[in-house]
């Protein structure tokens, strides 16, 4: 290979992992956003709070909250989603345990020692062994015992 | 976000008017980091060669003259990648010119921490928006033209 191969890939190979580190930032600012939305919901939560305790109209009904929680967990939805993202993008995924990063290869956290493996219990055959449409279930039973989390 | 949005929107539209906009579109980030490549560039062989060179230096950089010419690549760069799809990229190369204008860190002056500050500033007010929907909306309108 010559040296302008060589540098040719370099430079594609840089270019790539630039692309993808411009792109973890823009996910992690987009989280930081919405995080401070979460805040201003629970603010929001809290200046009902404090009114309705001031007014001795306490404790308020559920559905005076149910705009702000709605939100709350829509914009957690969408953080987690972005957290998903970020962790394909970098090859990396998420300890569900102790929420530190891992390689996506790896079956247990290097800081916690929890395992990333799931344990599929297999799905009971009926003793026909045949469905309606005349097809059989020995298919749904699981090879594999364990299948691996991919966050 | 959402003004600033209708803003490049129209902006795009003004720049679609002309001819050569459409024959240069595809170089905004070239023109962007090739820019400021060659003024860093410029920086490095200033700290880096002995002062015998100085009159390639000069010869090179200004009686050619590739700064000035970078410098107008940068700001051409700036633009076009503004109202362009990949505007995710446009506070990276704000946030290098400001790097540039201290670099390489032995003459820092008012005016040079000033210049800094509006370049990280507008960088990041930048890098703020392209987090936001509205820049993704902006983005795939873009495309569609």
């Amino acid at each position: 290979m010559s040296f302008f191969d060589k540098f040719k890939t370099g430079v594609a190979e840089a270019g790539n992992k630039a692309k993808m580190v411009v792109e973890v930032n823009r996910l992690k600012m987009q989280n930081s956003s919405k995080q401070n939305e979460v805040n201003e919901q629970y603010q929001a939560i809290g200046k009902l709070v404090y009114a309705a305790a001031e007014q001795g109209s306490w404790p308020l009904p559920l559905e005076e909250f149910a705009a702000p929680i709605e939100r709350i967990v829509q914009l957690r939805m969408e953080i987690e989603q972005n957290l998903l993202q970020i962790a394909n993008l970098s090859d990396m995924k998420v300890c569900r345990s102790c929420g530190s990063s891992v390689p996506v290869n790896v079956r247990f956290c290097s800081s916690c020692g929890s395992t990333f493996e799931i344990s599929v219990d297999p799905i009971p055959v009926e003793e026909s062994g045949e469905d309606n449409n005349g097809e059989t279930n020995a298919g749904l039973l699981p090879e594999a015992k364990s299948e691996e989390e991919t966050s | 976000m959402q003004q600033f949005s209708v803003v490049l929107k129209e902006l795009r539209l003004w720049f679609e008017s002309f001819k050569w906009y459409s024959a240069i579109r595809a170089y905004a980030l070239h023109l962007l980091f090739g820019g400021l490549g060659i003024m860093f560039l410029y920086q490095l062989l200033s700290v880096v060669m002995p002062w015998q060179s100085l009159k390639v230096l000069n010869t090179l950089f200004f009686t050619i003259p590739l700064l000035s010419l970078a410098n107008l690549a940068f700001l051409l760069g700036v633009w076009l990648t503004l109202i362009s799809p990949n505007v995710k990229y446009l506070p990276y190369g704000l946030w290098g010119r400001a790097l540039y204008v201290i670099f390489p860190f032995t003459s820092i002056s008012l005016s040079s921490l000033i210049s800094v500050a509006v370049y990280a500033f507008l960088g990041y007010m930048l890098f703020k928006y392209t987090a936001t929907s509205y820049a993704e909306q902006s983005r795939i309108s873009s495309l569609d033209n």
